[in-house]
């Protein structure tokens, strides 16, 4: 037998390595845990399915003011753990139901927390309001996930409550209930219409898990009580007939249509003739008026969940971002041109090197004459260094345009909070202005952000001050 | 965030007064994973501090009352034989915690001091040859008192440079004192009843995300500027070492996540600067009889050392 060589080896490797996750992909579906609907309710009982509509239905409760955030913590907790919802939406939602800036900060990524601390050092009204801005416009963009945005806008609910600034926290109280619902409420619709397309062997299957005695006891109308008794007997006694069973579902439909029924009774009556139907005729008829009732119940329960997502979406400014300007198109010099510049330059530096070696004292009045006049040093200043962000010049020039106005100059040890400590009495009014170019100085400065608003920002304030 | 939970129980509510900077300086420690040297005299609440904080953290707390005649294996711990079993049982000692308050640490023999200092170092204990981890967060807070030395054992300077920070703790101001002497009831109730406000993970994951917190080149030049700058003052023999500027370092980092910001700034760095190099300089005596402190050579350098520009 031939020993493969290297070559058909890796090709044999790469082939494996290529069809392996095409095969695994038949077998196994590709949707995450946590997608709803798939596929972990494919075998689950319509029951299940019920309990935890209603557990959505107790946390969009929650989130409106309706139960207290104990509850929809809760309930949170179990359709996270039981893979309804993603797992950090219920984080975020979490974190803002109990005021947790811990849990709230888990769910955001670097980027967004750093966005957010920033606004906690800034810790003012303006910050604040800019950051809602950004994280507004971040999300309408597609850049942040809901659960991210709910995280940060909980983490400046709780700065601006501690502040004190009541109409910052409760727009944004707003909005994050707004959201939330709404993200909510999805899940919710997924939910019943999974409910509602559910066949008739899942309805069958989730039922027939209860004996007929425990059947029995749900029915708590005696009329109808006696009537399914007598009708079991009949059966466990063998002399059953499908007239027996078309009386009691006949009651069962006149008290049901009375509004004298419950839900639960007459689900459980039809499935008692269900069951003890069998295979017969009236069986068949039985099945399309289970299918009927689970999805009338699930038609109101969307109705319940959409009165929620009608809340109105509060109004916070939101931010254009420029867009960014197309690079002019660079004109490529022909080859031919090209080679006379070279030509050129060659030829120029070689007649200055036949000069000096001529007329070597003109050359050094000319060095010492050009070093006097400070050409160099003016020619060295123009030279490109690293580049300063706009801010961060902004606030020197406004450091200076302070130094003027308060006689006070900024000392080389001194730190920009400790200079803004010292200027703030003498400046009396436009101290806040000060104070606000120094946040954005130190936040460019020292935090790296890059942000154009800031920018935009200083420079109004230096043309103010 | 983490520091304002912290200041809302114990300052704000008047339970440890005019103590804010101390507290503050303690957290900070903890969360650099640094150890802490209080001096200050009797009296002056260095214990409440540490019960404190450790109750507020939903942290472990031992105290160990350091005396001359305290062994090593009274701290770490030692292997007992067990007569029913005829085994050797390990019984751990009270370096077993989260804080650890050693009262008076010059009054231990200097073998008792290097085996804390040491297992405050490597962060873990050695019994008969056998190592084991000490849990995280952990933290030492020494105390001395630095007026009465008879009979004591003062620390050296290398021992010295391991305390991350040195805190000095005084008396209160006669305002701050009444204040003190009408409440001191339901201050004393009020420690003994102070409910964690975070979780002992909390602080663990602060302890990470004060790791990555930004610090600017610049900031880590100015640093470097300050350290070198006490080395080249006139009064000071022996100035602050590398591990001094690791010791801003993180401390800056540290105090920058508790303020909330995930940047450090130099005025960061000037406030924890005095506590960080305090121990670890040495006075020429010259200068030292003339009144010079190492305080105020700290802020001479401070007043010095150019800040980042621009």
């Amino acid at each position: 037998m031939r020993t493969p060589s290297l070559l058909t080896t890796v090709l044999i490797v790469l082939n494996v390595l290529v069809l392996l996750p095409v095969c695994v992909a038949e077998e196994v579906p590709s949707i995450p845990r946590h997608t709803v609907g798939f596929p972990m309710y494919e075998n689950e009982s319509v029951i299940e399915l019920l309990k935890e509509l209603a557990q959505l239905y107790s946390a969009i409760s929650t989130l409106n003011g309706k139960e207290s955030p104990d509850v929809g913590s809760k309930a949170l907790s179990d359709l996270s753990n039981s893979g309804v919802i993603d797992p950090r939406l219920a984080t975020a939602i979490q974190s803002y139901l109990e005021n947790n800036e811990s849990k709230a900060l888990g769910v955001l990524d670097e980027d967004l927390r750093s966005l957010i601390m920033n606004a906690y050092g800034a810790g003012s009204r303006d910050a604040v309001e800019s950051t809602l801005a950004i994280l507004r416009s971040m999300y309408e963009n597609g850049s942040i996930d809901v659960s991210q945005y709910i995280a940060a806008l909980a983490l400046l609910e709780m700065l601006a409550s501690r502040n004190g600034w009541k109409d910052i926290a409760d727009s944004v109280d707003k909005e994050i209930k707004s959201v939330a619902t709404s993200a909510l409420s999805r899940e919710a619709s997924k939910l019943v219409d999974m409910l509602s397309s559910t066949n008739i062997e899942a309805i069958s299957k989730a039922l027939s898990n209860s004996s007929l005695d425990t059947l029995l006891n749900i029915i708590q109308n005696p009329q109808i009580r006696s009537t399914a008794q007598e009708v079991v007997e009949k059966y466990r006694e063998g002399r059953l007939s499908d007239s027996d069973v078309m009386r009691l579902l006949d009651l069962a439909d006149r008290l049901r249509s009375e509004g004298i029924l419950s839900e639960s009774e007459y689900l459980a009556v039809l499935e008692i003739a269900r069951r003890i139907s069998g295979h017969s005729t009236v069986s068949q008829q039985i099945y399309p008026k289970l299918v009927e009732e689970l999805q009338n119940y699930a038609s109101r329960a969307l109705q319940g969940f959409s009165a929620f997502s009608s809340v109105a979406r509060p109004s916070l400014p939101s931010l254009m971002l420029p867009q960014i300007p197309s690079l002019p198109s660079i004109q490529i010099p022909q080859v031919v041109s090209l080679m006379m510049i070279v030509c050129i330059a060659i030829g120029f530096t070689v007649l200055l090197i036949v000069l000096a070696r001529l007329f070597p004292r003109i050359v050094d009045t000319i060095r010492r004459h050009v070093i006097a006049s400070g050409i160099l040093r003016s020619i060295s200043s123009t030279l490109p260094k690293e580049r300063v962000p706009r801010a961060v010049e902004l606030y020197w020039q406004a450091v200076s345009k302070v130094a003027r106005v308060t006689g006070i100059s900024r000392e080389s040890s001194e730190t920009h909070r400790e200079y803004l400590r010292r200027v703030h009495q003498r400046l009396g009014a436009k101290s806040t202005l000060f104070e606000r170019i120094t946040q954005i100085y130190e936040i460019v400065r020292f935090g790296g952000a890059h942000d154009p608003s800031m920018d935009r920002e200083a420079e109004r304030i230096v043309r103010e001050l | 965030m983490l520091f304002r939970a912290i200041e809302e129980r114990l300052i704000k509510s008047g339970l440890l007064i005019e103590k804010e900077m101390e507290i503050k300086l303690m957290v900070a420690s903890l969360i650099a994973r640094g150890h802490v040297l209080l001096e200050g005299v009797p009296g002056v609440a260095k214990t409440s501090m540490a019960k404190a904080i450790a109750k507020l953290l939903d942290l472990d707390f031992k105290r160990i009352q350091m005396t001359p005649d305290l062994l090593p294996s009274d701290i770490i711990g030692c292997y007992i034989f067990d007569q029913r079993t005829g085994e050797f049982k390990l019984r751990k000692g009270p370096i077993f915690t989260n804080i650890l308050l050693a009262d008076e640490i010059n009054r231990a023999s200097p073998r008792t001091q290097s085996a804390l200092l040491e297992a405050m170092q490597e962060r873990q204990v050695t019994i008969e040859g056998n190592t084991f981890r000490l849990e995280e967060p952990f933290m030492v807070i020494a105390t001395q008192n630095p007026i009465e030395m008879e009979g004591t054992f003062p620390l050296p300077e290398a021992q010295l440079d391991r305390f991350l920070i040195k805190i000095v703790t005084g008396y209160p101001s006669p305002r701050g004192f009444r204040e003190l002497l009408k409440k001191i009831d339901e201050i004393e109730a009020g420690i003994e009843e102070l409910k964690p406000v975070i979780s002992r993970q909390d602080v663990l994951n602060a302890i990470e995300q004060a790791k990555r917190v930004k610090v600017d080149d610049s900031v880590l030049d100015y640093i470097a500027s300050i350290v070198e700058a006490t080395r080249e003052h006139p009064a000071v023999k022996l100035g602050g070492s590398p591990r001094a500027g690791i010791a801003i370092l993180k401390l800056a980092r540290a105090w920058a996540y508790l303020e909330g910001r995930n940047y450090v700034i130099p005025d960061d760095v000037k406030i924890v600067a005095k506590p960080a190099l305090i121990h670890r300089i040495i006075l020429k005596p010259e200068y030292e009889i003339e009144g010079v402190t190492p305080e105020k050579v700290v802020e001479d350098v401070l007043k010095k050392v150019p800040v980042p520009k621009p």
